[in-house]
């Protein structure tokens, strides 16, 4: 309970995104990061607290801003809050992507109803889904894998940030010309993205000690009661991103069923305003 | 469908067998296709177009250049004209 | 058959003017262009040298007056250039796109006066994409209705469009017939200096996230008045002069990709060998980090062997390019990104997205790269064109087809190419893919020359494995039905699937014809398991094993110089 109400006060002060007269919204930010403006910190400050109100209130400033999270501690914790936080950046990248998609025709139908940009969406939504379990279980602390007590580390320090910008690089794909320019209605697109990057590949990151691109027990990870607990196994077993643990250099996309759910669920979501991570918590966006 | 071959191809056999091709991806009876209608007046634009080629392609083991169907917007003068370009290619 | 000696030495003496160039305080000084970048300033100064370099001349035709007979060699002067640059090589090598539907229309005056306001240094752009409808040119709203006199009127808007407000003429798409449809567009060469005033305006340059000096903007039409030799070719013949018009520039576009991608591994290779890990050796010394860069390495053989091949078949197997031109376009822009990603993903943390690039040049190729997947046709609409060929495609290899003249020809870089033949250009190609389709024989030739060279058994494997890989989906590709409209997303996955089925083809082609009978196997060894494994197909760690050698090749490369196939091909035997 706590946990929302810290993180909705938030939410509240900082007010709709996609309202352009928000002073804390798209607009506006973009409109300060291309005057090289620098941001009032204080309405961003998230307040210190308990590991898990303190990620999901820097998820709701990285819906908006990665930047303005900050650059956080060094420490095990801090690395799994400023990463996990990032999750905020995809979640409005996907709502950009999709009032892009539905606003669009193509080929003589709407852009959103093409199968396969869908399916890019629910696999960007299934990889925030299958990022958000792994970084809620590492900023929990917990335990997962006894036997395994780096898995989750290596999986928030090395796997997690790969995870984020490839479903954020699929996205900019759906939204072509409209990701690579810098005005209209969906040039906070490719601010999030940038500060994503810099967020979680700049310089002055934790460097992993080993070949981050070296496999981890994913699968077991994923197959533990703190994680099946938090959403349905078969949706995250369709996250793209999992590929990036191994060999694989391609991410299928979600099909089937699942990717049916998936989409459903994103759709559900986006119109209720609410969250894309596990929480579903209540969102000032606007329709 | 009617069957079709390249050997005995003829206008009419081939309008038959497109008429029936434009109907199944209408989803409608043969006899309801008009064949002095444009096919965009159906609805069916260029991807359309492009499909049915590609099962008469498929079926006569032939490949057509999609600029004939272009020029040739309704079944009548399309099956006219494809009997003359395959016949000149034979 | 004629060694391709004149070619190399245009290429070499280009190369060598362009890097003179890039002393301080010169055109294409890096520090300056980055501050041009930050500015989002037009690099005035670096497209002016390339046109006292001659650059233009090769955008014309020989026949024309110019120097375009081999397109190898634009896509290696290009290539060069966006080495140093992306936002130069956009801007500059535009001109050859706004030119290209006049060369194809083949009308000779025409074409002889474009071609002398080129090399005289006029900017010439292209206008195809709406503020609405992107990439679907059925949909375009520019209209074109004929006036009393015999011209043209000219009413509406063109978009996001490099160059269109410094291109002294413009190419424009425009609806001259009401119903639309494919026969209902036809493109006109505007010449902005003979438009009455105020009948056009050029709306401002929109900032991009990359390219951040590139004049992207648009040009709209107020009743603009053309006269009747403003029509390229005839009425209605627009799109078709269009699509084969990007059978060619889709496939130069690898060469923009190539380049960024040499430049971006060499700055990764480079801070890799002199930035010292925590233990204070250097990073590329950790065997991870020397995968990654030599997995990066086979990525970048294996679009360079695309690219090569592709170009090459402009001339010799030019009725595929419906299909060669997709692969090119989809295959080695995503390539690239996914190259730079990797690298970025591996080495950002370390700084080369901070102090350890002090001009910020790979975070500015990793912005500027973005665009090439973009414009032009993005990678969804090439693989889309893959999908529409998926039935004749499957019906080709199945059958054999291959146009074995055409293949070798295509694949052998050392012979001077036939001379392009524009009326060859097929909307779609009735033979099929002679690359795929030419595949068991190349796998045959390979492991007969196993027999008798013990270090080709590996790559004798992999390729038979390829093979293998390339009929099964072909088995796929024939099996996909589906209404239009409604593709199916896993008919994307397949399409990818057969543009790295056919990288890989262009990288076994070039090796048995391209160097010598003796030439070392290692970069097709590592290209092989590079496609192999983004196929998804398994691959054992002591083949993986050879990415490291490859590695070597870019970590030991002379300073300055990059890893290309080129030399490995075209050294004399």
């Amino acid at each position: 309970m706590n946990t929302l109400t810290a993180v909705e006060a938030l939410e509240q002060r900082l007010g709709d995104p996609f309202d352009p007269a928000n002073p804390h919204g798209f607009d506006a930010l973009l409109a300060a990061a291309e005057a090289h403006r620098p941001q009032d910190p204080e309405p961003w400050r998230v307040p210190s607290g308990a590991p898990e109100p303190v990620l999901h209130a820097l998820r709701a400033v990285c819906r908006r801003s990665p930047t303005l999270a900050g650059t956080p501690g060094t420490g095990a914790a801090d690395e799994a809050l400023a990463v996990g936080a990032c999750a905020g950046a995809l979640d409005s990248a996907l709502r950009i992507t999709l009032r892009h998609l539905r606003g669009r025709r193509l080929y003589g139908a709407a852009a959103a109803d093409l199968p396969v940009l869908r399916s890019v969406l629910s696999g960007a939504f299934a990889d925030l889904l299958l990022c958000d379990a792994l970084t809620t279980l590492a900023v929990r602390g917990t335990d997962a894998l006894p036997d395994r007590p780096d898995a989750t580390a290596h999986a928030v320090t090395a796997f997690v940030p790969r995870v984020l910008q490839g479903a954020l690089d699929r996205l900019s794909v759906v939204m072509g010309s409209r990701f690579y320019i810098r005005e209209g209605d969906h040039a906070s697109f490719q601010r999030l993205l940038h500060e994503t990057q810099r967020a979680l590949f700049g310089a002055g990151r934790r460097t992993p000690e080993r070949d981050p691109a070296a496999p981890f027990p994913l699968d077991a990870l994923l197959a533990a009661p703190a994680v099946t607990g938090l959403y349905d196994p078969a949706l995250l077993a369709a996250a793209p991103g999992r590929a990036l643990n191994g060999r694989a250099r391609r991410t299928p996309q979600p099909t089937g069923s699942a990717h049916e759910r998936l989409y459903a669920d994103l759709v559900d979501r986006h119109e209720a305003n609410l969250a894309l991570d596990l929480t579903r918590r209540p969102l000032p966006d606007r329709p | 469908m009617p069957d079709l071959a390249l050997d005995t191809l003829t206008a009419d056999s081939l309008r038959a067998w497109l008429v029936d091709c434009v109907a199944t991806h209408l989803d409608r009876p043969a006899e309801a296709v008009d064949t002095t209608a444009k096919l965009s007046d159906y609805g069916l634009d260029s991807l359309h177009v492009l499909a049915i080629a590609a099962e008469l392609e498929d079926h006569l083991d032939i490949s057509l250049d999609p600029t004939v169907m272009w020029d040739n917007p309704t079944l009548d003068s399309l099956s006219v004209a494809l009997v003359r370009e395959l016949s000149q290619n034979a | 058959m004629t060694v391709a000696a004149p070619t190399v030495g245009t290429v070499d003496r280009f190369t060598r003017h362009l890097h003179r160039l890039t002393g301080p305080g010169l055109a294409l000084d890096a520090g300056e262009l980055a501050a041009l970048d930050r500015a989002d300033a037009f690099p005035a100064d670096a497209c002016r040298a390339l046109d006292e370099a001659g650059l233009p001349r090769h955008y014309v035709p020989t026949e024309h007056g110019g120097a375009l007979d081999d397109f190898g060699v634009v896509m290696r002067l290009l290539r060069a250039v966006s080495r140093i640059d992306l936002t130069v090589a956009a801007a500059h090598g535009k001109t050859y796109l706004g030119a290209v539907s006049t060369w194809l229309a083949g009308a000779e005056e025409p074409a002889r006066r474009l071609a002398r306001r080129i090399t005289d240094g006029e900017v010439v752009s292209c206008a195809l994409t709406e503020r609405h409808h992107g990439s679907d040119l059925l949909a375009g709203e520019v209209v074109a209705r004929p006036a009393a006199d015999g011209g043209w009127l000219l009413d509406g808007e063109k978009w996001l469009i490099n160059n269109a407000t410094r291109a002294g003429l413009v190419t424009v798409l425009a609806r001259t017939d009401d119903a639309g449809g494919p026969r209902g567009f036809s493109l006109f060469l505007v010449d902005k200096a003979r438009l009455a005033p105020g009948t056009y305006t050029c709306p401002p340059k929109v900032p991009t996230y990359g390219i951040r000096g590139a004049d992207i903007s648009g040009i709209a039409l107020h009743g603009a008045r053309v006269p009747a030799d403003a029509l390229i070719g005839r009425p209605g013949q627009g799109v078709e002069i269009i699509v084969k018009a990007l059978h060619i520039t889709r496939t130069c576009c690898a060469a923009m990709s190539l380049g960024a991608g040499d430049h971006a591994l060499a700055l990764a290779a480079d801070f890799a060998a002199g930035h010292p890990a925590d233990d204070g050796t250097p990073l590329a010394r950790r065997p991870h980090v020397r995968r990654e860069l030599g997995e990066a390495t086979a990525g970048l053989l294996l679009a360079e062997a695309t690219g090569l091949v592709a170009v090459r078949a402009l001339h010799s197997l030019t009725g595929e390019m419906s299909v060669l031109s997709a692969v090119a376009k989809a295959y080695v822009p995503a390539q690239i990104d996914a190259l730079i990603a990797r690298l970025l993903h591996l080495l950002g943390p370390h700084g080369l997205l901070g102090p350890g690039d002090p001009h910020g040049q790979f975070a500015k190729a990793e912005r500027d790269h973005r665009i090439i997947g973009i414009f032009d046709g993005s990678s969804l609409v090439n693989r889309s064109a893959l999908i529409e060929q998926f039935p004749r495609l499957a019906r080709g290899y199945r059958k054999g087809r291959v146009d074995a003249a055409g293949l070798a020809e295509a694949t052998s870089p050392h012979i001077r190419p036939r001379p392009f033949a524009p009326a060859a250009l097929s909307l779609l190609s009735t033979t099929g893919n002679s690359l795929l389709a030419g595949l068991p024989d190349a796998v045959a030739e390979l492991r007969e020359r196993a027999r008798h060279r013990g270090d080709l058994a590996a790559p004798a494997a992999l390729a038979t494995r390829l093979l293998d890989a390339t009929g099964r989906l072909h088995e796929a590709m024939a099996a996909v039905r589906f209404p239009p409209r409604a593709v199916p997303a896993e008919a994307f996955d397949l399409a990818e699937r057969y543009e790295l089925c056919c990288a890989a083809a262009c990288a076994l082609h070039l090796w048995l014809r391209g160097g010598p009978a003796d030439g070392d196997v290692t970069w097709l060894r590592g290209c092989l398991v590079k496609a192999l494994t983004d196929l998804g197909e398994p691959v054992e760690d002591d083949e993986a094993a050879v990415l490291d050698d490859l590695a070597g090749l870019l970590l030991d490369r002379p300073s300055g110089s990059f890893v290309s196939l080129l030399d490995r091909l075209e050294s004399p035997s």
